[in-house]
């Protein structure tokens, strides 16, 4: 989406009688506030459309918890809450950092935008690697989607002992009685998860994209346009966690 | 104010809508050919204009200039916006109303069992247990509810004759309700289409089932009885007729060695290892098999696991498995074997 | 001579600026991306109406002999009918299936936005391109992209779902053997495609109108586009996630519509068809915005009601996204979401009637000339109202559901997606085609052509109405032989507009052979596409042009002569530059371009 920003070499053959362009300005716009209107509107409407795609999966999620919510109640026992809530801290806090580096491109602070940058990026590792341990349990536990999902005792201790589980260890533990379809909950759930963090994904390469122009110095007060799309992008990413956080894991 | 009487009257041989075969469809009609006129009357007034306008004000010269006439007019566009909208209103109240006739069975109503499979339908009559294959009876002048359901992909029960047709989706169970009307002086059955209206793959335009209407419940109550009583009696060989006739084997597999979606039946029983192979879906190895009673029946039971060689890979044949009797699988058996290899020719006629 | 303003060489155009394959497919240029996906919508119309025709042609006869019992209108027919069917089953359920998904996803969505929209909107717009070339070209790949899945599921097993995809039939591999993922995964690339474009021309239309053109001086055309644009954007992305949705069910098993892991198959219903409704605008809004356009250029006559028309479009998208449950009227939604959505689906006529009235007040008093371009504008009126007025029977729930999945709806959707969006966009091209390709066509062949698609086009379908009233269910092979006589007139039909096709596809190629050089103007359009040469330069205009009217002031016009066309003293200025540029025939020499008969 950011390419609503072209560098001077992609339209360099513009030579014809429109006198000296600035730098970044592509030949069909007649000014950097023309052009800088036209990519936030884009980007605007990109998001419009990110929000729809996702609300398909939403939907779905609705649909299903309106049918069955026995299963999303018992289901969620699975997810690991504190993992899920460090990775909604480590979003939000990459968020932040994303904004103050917008705000450094602005003021065309070049050394904090890059520190900046750095720093979401690696936020964004963080929350891909903490989803990764969450996957990886999932995995070993056979509480996958579909046929996938047949639980082994351990992924079932591991869900309801949990939290009142220490003070009675030894005690014999009876989980509560398994609802039908509890694989639908899976589905969705590694559907919204996974499409979220596909999402990250690309963001992340978004910024390395950033970062390499920064380290280059394509930006300033005049021109930061490709970092404030790209910010948009992340905050959306981290909006559409922000509600999954607790659809999928706060409900018990 | 008899709806049904006016639609008679209106569309006693209708050129557009096949026969009513209920009072609720004649409701329908009336509705159709109310919107139908209202249709022709607004189309041939648009074109009436069209034409005279373009007739009227056809340029003459290359840059003849148009006659002045405002761009706009509120008045005008008002009504023409107000006008259609209130006509549809009307039409939506009144559509309304029917489609609760339509949709909503009286309290008391006949109850009767749908499966619908590819590409088959199966009919059950849970008050005696008959379990009629793929042609409905009902009695006329009854409530039917048919209660409908679908052991593989959405299928949908359509009855042109009744002017209604609901979708028969897997794992759910859907409803739909009619009311066969008897014209007074008919005594003999009447007969109906029933189409499959949702695609369901292969065989779907030949998805056909057929209603008959007995004239009384006592006429109907006859047919169950001695249906109940023929079935049970039929010998082994024509109980395995009646079986592929009516249960959906027809559809696939000829008598007649004609090749279908599925192996002929002809000259299929007595196969040997040197003449049939077949093929595991799981594993997809490829073996020889003799047809005797154990490989049918595992057919029946489980298409995919022996699928014949050359034939769709998974199978699209649905398991029987439940819906056949015991004996009726003895039955198909024994029919199998008065057409199989060694067999005399019979008649292909069914 | 050597008048060369903005530094122009005479006789330069976006055609012949640069050359070779390369230079078109790393093209920035809208005018040229447009060409091409006019070229490859054009292909793919030929092998989705090849389809069609093969289709019609196996309807021809029934296999069964039976005829339907009970039947009051049943004449006896007793003809031998073959026993054999032309094609195989599997054979005729894939004919279909690709003959509906090539024609929707590759053809009419594609159709007027993509490329003759991307062709025109920014001239219209006085602009010098998209807002964003780049998206654009990106757009253009993604449909290649899209059209390649298409042709390698033909290539492998094909596609037997029908072009709706429904679940559990297409999500499960037990029940179709077909290439279902690589079709549905054309389908998103697709559909991806479609929103970038939409993007882009939303973008456009906000932040590059030219000075002076205010929302209520834009072109209808670019009102509808718009409209479109809107759908676009918030429509599409539900039909991605839906098909993702399919591809991981079918790929992984993954139960969110399959009945077998608790699934639920009628979910699918609802998102596709969230997306397919709106998408039924997304095809006859454009087409709308044409017909304006042709209508009114063809009166010589300002648009009548010109803001109900542009709002009626906006208001036909909003009302769009809000009736898509009419097409589960039948599957097992309840009888209160069906009594909302008849109720909502009326309101559709609303915007759609409005239109129809106000281009017939247009022709009111007009002066108006039967080219080629026109007479697809006045087929469009008709056959919309049609398709339009036998949408009441589809919205009323009591005949709805009698009419549900019959040849009716099949009838009804070809006068709406065929007879109106894919008529509107041949008069489109028809009209726009000396602007882009710089050629005059034979106008009488021209006519010739849109008379026979106009007769064939009816000939075809209006069969279709009677024998869906009578109880035809749709996608059927094999059917009862009362319905043959229907059939084979349908048939008939469609071989007849057939033959239109193929004449209108030659009179184009002709005109690029043997075409006549186009003036700027050649039917006194005013919109601002017409006061620039024949084809564009580069950069559309010699000067940005300003505004200071509504969009369809014919009153400064002067007609020169059918070499060079219509004369618009508004734009005096341009007109001196391309009569240096010799653009205009018979005022220069030199520059390479056949000039009018042996002026």
């Amino acid at each position: 989406m950011a390419d609503a920003a072209h560098s001077p070499n992609d339209h360099g053959h513009d030579d014809h009688g429109h006198g000296e362009h600035p730098p970044h300005l592509a030949h069909h716009f007649d000014t950097l506030h023309q052009q800088f209107e036209a990519g936030k509107l884009g980007m605007w409407a990109f998001i419009a459309q990110e929000v729809l795609f996702f609300s398909g999966l939403f939907a779905a999620y609705a649909v299903y918890r309106y049918n069955h919510p026995e299963v999303f109640v018992y289901a969620s026992h699975f997810l690991d809450t504190s993992l899920g809530f460090i990775n909604t801290c480590v979003l939000l806090f990459s968020s932040l950092t994303m904004a103050w580096g917008v705000r450094c491109a602005q003021i065309g602070d070049r050394k904090w935008l890059i520190t900046f940058l750095w720093i979401t990026i690696l936020c964004g590792f963080a929350f891909m690697g903490i989803k990764y341990v969450e996957y990886k349990a999932k995995w070993e536990h056979n509480t996958l989607w579909g046929a996938g999902y047949h639980p082994n005792e351990e992924a079932i201790e591991h869900a309801f002992s949990h939290g009142h589980g220490k003070d009675h260890s030894d005690s014999h533990f009876t989980p509560p009685q398994e609802p039908a379809n509890v694989r639908t909950f899976f589905a969705v759930y590694f559907c919204l998860t996974g499409l979220h963090g596909i999402h990250v994904i690309v963001g992340i390469g978004f910024l390395f994209w950033l970062l390499i122009r920064s380290y280059r110095g394509d930006f300033s007060p005049e021109y930061f346009a490709p970092v404030d799309f790209v910010g948009l992008y992340w905050h959306v990413v981290d909006l559409i966690w922000i509600f999954l956080f607790p659809l999928l894991y706060l409900i018990h | 104010m008899n709806w049904a009487m006016f639609a008679a009257d209106l569309a006693p041989k209708s050129f557009w809508l096949p026969v009513q075969g209920s009072e609720v469809a004649a409701e329908t009609d009336v509705h159709f050919y109310f919107i139908y006129w209202l249709n022709v009357f607004f189309f041939v007034a648009i074109s009436a204009v069209l034409v005279y306008f373009c007739v009227k004000y056809r340029r003459k010269t290359p840059d003849q200039k148009p006659l002045p006439a405002p761009s706009h007019n509120t008045v005008l566009e008002l009504v023409w916006s107000i006008l259609p909208t209130l006509v549809c209103i009307a039409l939506f109240y009144v559509g309304f109303i029917v489609y609760q006739d339509l949709m909503e069975p009286p309290p008391e109503t006949f109850k009767i069992n749908v499966v619908g499979q590819k590409w088959s339908w199966n009919f059950k009559y849970p008050r005696s247990g008959l379990d009629g294959g793929n042609i409905l009876h009902v009695p006329a002048n009854t409530p039917i509810e048919l209660t409908m359901t679908s052991t593989d992909v959405i299928h949908c029960v359509y009855i042109p004759a009744m002017r209604t047709k609901k979708d028969v989706v897997p794992g759910r169970y859907s409803k739909m309700w009619f009311n066969a009307h008897m014209p007074t002086g008919q005594t003999t059955p009447l007969e109906y289409n029933i189409f499959c209206a949702e695609y369901c793959g292969t065989s779907h335009s030949e998805m056909w089932g057929k209603l008959i209407v007995h004239p009384t419940m006592d006429d109907f109550k006859k047919w169950e009885a001695a249906e109940i009583k023929s079935i049970d009696l039929k010998p082994p060989v024509e109980l395995g007729k009646w079986v592929w006739e009516r249960k959906g084997c027809k559809g696939c597999h000829s008598i007649d060695g004609t090749k279908g979606t599925g192996p002929t039946f002809k000259g299929l029983w007595g196969m040997t290892t040197a003449d049939h192979l077949v093929k595991n879906y799981s594993t997809g190895s490829t073996r020889p098999v003799v047809v005797d009673e154990n490989y049918l029946k595992e057919s029946i039971n489980e298409p995919n696991a022996e699928i014949r060689d050359g034939f769709p890979s998974p199978s699209p044949m649905p398991s029987f498995k439940g819906q056949l009797s015991d004996k009726q699988i003895n039955g198909v058996i024994e029919f199998l074997k008065t057409i199989g290899k060694d067999a005399p020719p019979v008649p292909t006629k069914p | 001579m050597s008048h060369e303003p903005n530094g122009y060489p005479p006789g330069d155009n976006y055609l012949n600026r640069t050359k070779g394959f390369l230079s078109w497919i790393t093209t920035l240029d809208h005018k040229r991306i447009g060409v091409m996906y006019l070229c490859s919508v054009l292909f793919f119309f030929l092998v989705g109406g090849t389809f069609a025709i093969m289709l019609r042609t196996e309807l021809l006869t029934p296999k069964s002999t039976t005829q339907m019992p009970q039947d009051t209108n049943y004449k006896g027919q007793h003809e031998d009918f073959p026993q054999k069917f032309l094609f195989e089953k599997d054979t005729y359920n894939q004919l279909f299936t690709l003959h509906g998904a090539i024609m929707v996803f590759l053809v009419i969505i594609p159709s007027i936005p993509a490329s003759l929209g991307n062709i025109i909107l920014p001239i219209m717009l006085g602009a010098k391109d998209v807002a964003f070339p780049r998206l654009n070209l990106w757009s253009y790949y993604l449909y290649i992209g899209g059209t390649i899945c298409f042709l390698v599921t033909l290539a492998t097993t094909g596609l037997d779902t029908g072009w709706t995809f429904y679940t559990p039939y297409s999500s499960s591999v037990e029940y179709s053997h077909t290439n279902v993922i690589m079709a549905t995964m054309g389908a998103f690339i697709l559909g991806f495609s479609s929103i970038f474009t939409g993007l882009n021309f939303l973008v456009t239309i906000h932040t590059m109108r030219p000075a002076g053109m205010t929302w209520f001086r834009m072109p209808l055309f670019l009102w509808a586009l718009y409209a479109t644009s809107i759908i676009q954007v918030l429509a599409t992305p539900v039909l991605g996630i839906t098909l993702l949705m399919l591809i991981v069910e079918r790929a992984f098993s993954i139960g969110i519509f399959d009945p077998k892991l608790g699934g639920d198959p009628v979910l699918f219903q609802h998102f596709f068809w969230f997306y397919s409704h709106p998408a039924v605008y997304i095809m006859i809004v454009p087409g709308m915005g044409v017909a304006s356009e042709l209508i009114t250029t063809f009166s010589r006559k300002t648009i009548f009601g010109y803001r109900q028309i542009a709002l009626s479009s906006v208001g036909l998208a909003l009302i769009g996204f809000l009736v898509w449950g009419h097409h589960l009227f039948t599957s097992t939604q309840s009888n209160i979401a069906n009594m909302i959505f008849s109720f909502l689906t009326f309101f559709v006529a609303i915007p759609s009637a409005i239109k129809v009235f106000n281009w017939l007040a247009t022709l009111y008093k007009g002066s108006i000339s039967f080219q080629t371009p026109m007479l697809y504008g006045l087929a469009f009126i008709i056959l919309f109202t049609i398709g339009g007025l036998t949408g009441i029977f589809h919205a009323t729930l009591s005949t709805s559901i009698h009419l549900h999945d019959t040849y009716f709806v099949v009838a009804h959707f070809h006068y709406v997606m065929m007879g109106s969006a894919l008529i509107a966009f041949i008069g489109g091209i028809f009209y726009w085609w000396p602007k882009f390709t710089g050629k005059l066509y034979s106008d009488n062949l021209g006519r010739i052509a849109a008379v026979i698609i106009f007769i064939g086009f009816n000939g075809t379908f209006f069969p279709q109405f009677v024998m869906g009233a009578k109880g035809m269910p749709r996608r059927y092979q094999n059917y009862y032989a009362e319905y043959q006589p229907y059939h084979r007139a349908s048939t008939y039909g469609s071989y007849f507009m057939a033959t239109g096709f193929v004449l209108a596809g030659f009179t184009l190629l002709q005109s690029l052979v043997r075409g006549k050089k186009a003036p700027p103007n050649p039917w006194g359009g005013a919109t601002l596409e017409w006061q620039t040469p024949s084809p564009p330069p580069t950069e559309n205009f010699y000067h940005t042009p300003v505004i200071d009217d509504q969009p369809y002031n014919y009153d400064r016009q002067t007609y020169l002569g059918p070499e060079k066309g219509w004369r618009d003293d508004h734009y005096a200025h341009e007109w001196e530059d391309m009569v240096a540029h010799h653009d205009i025939a018979g005022t220069g020499n030199g520059n390479g371009q056949t000039n009018g008969n042996g002026h």
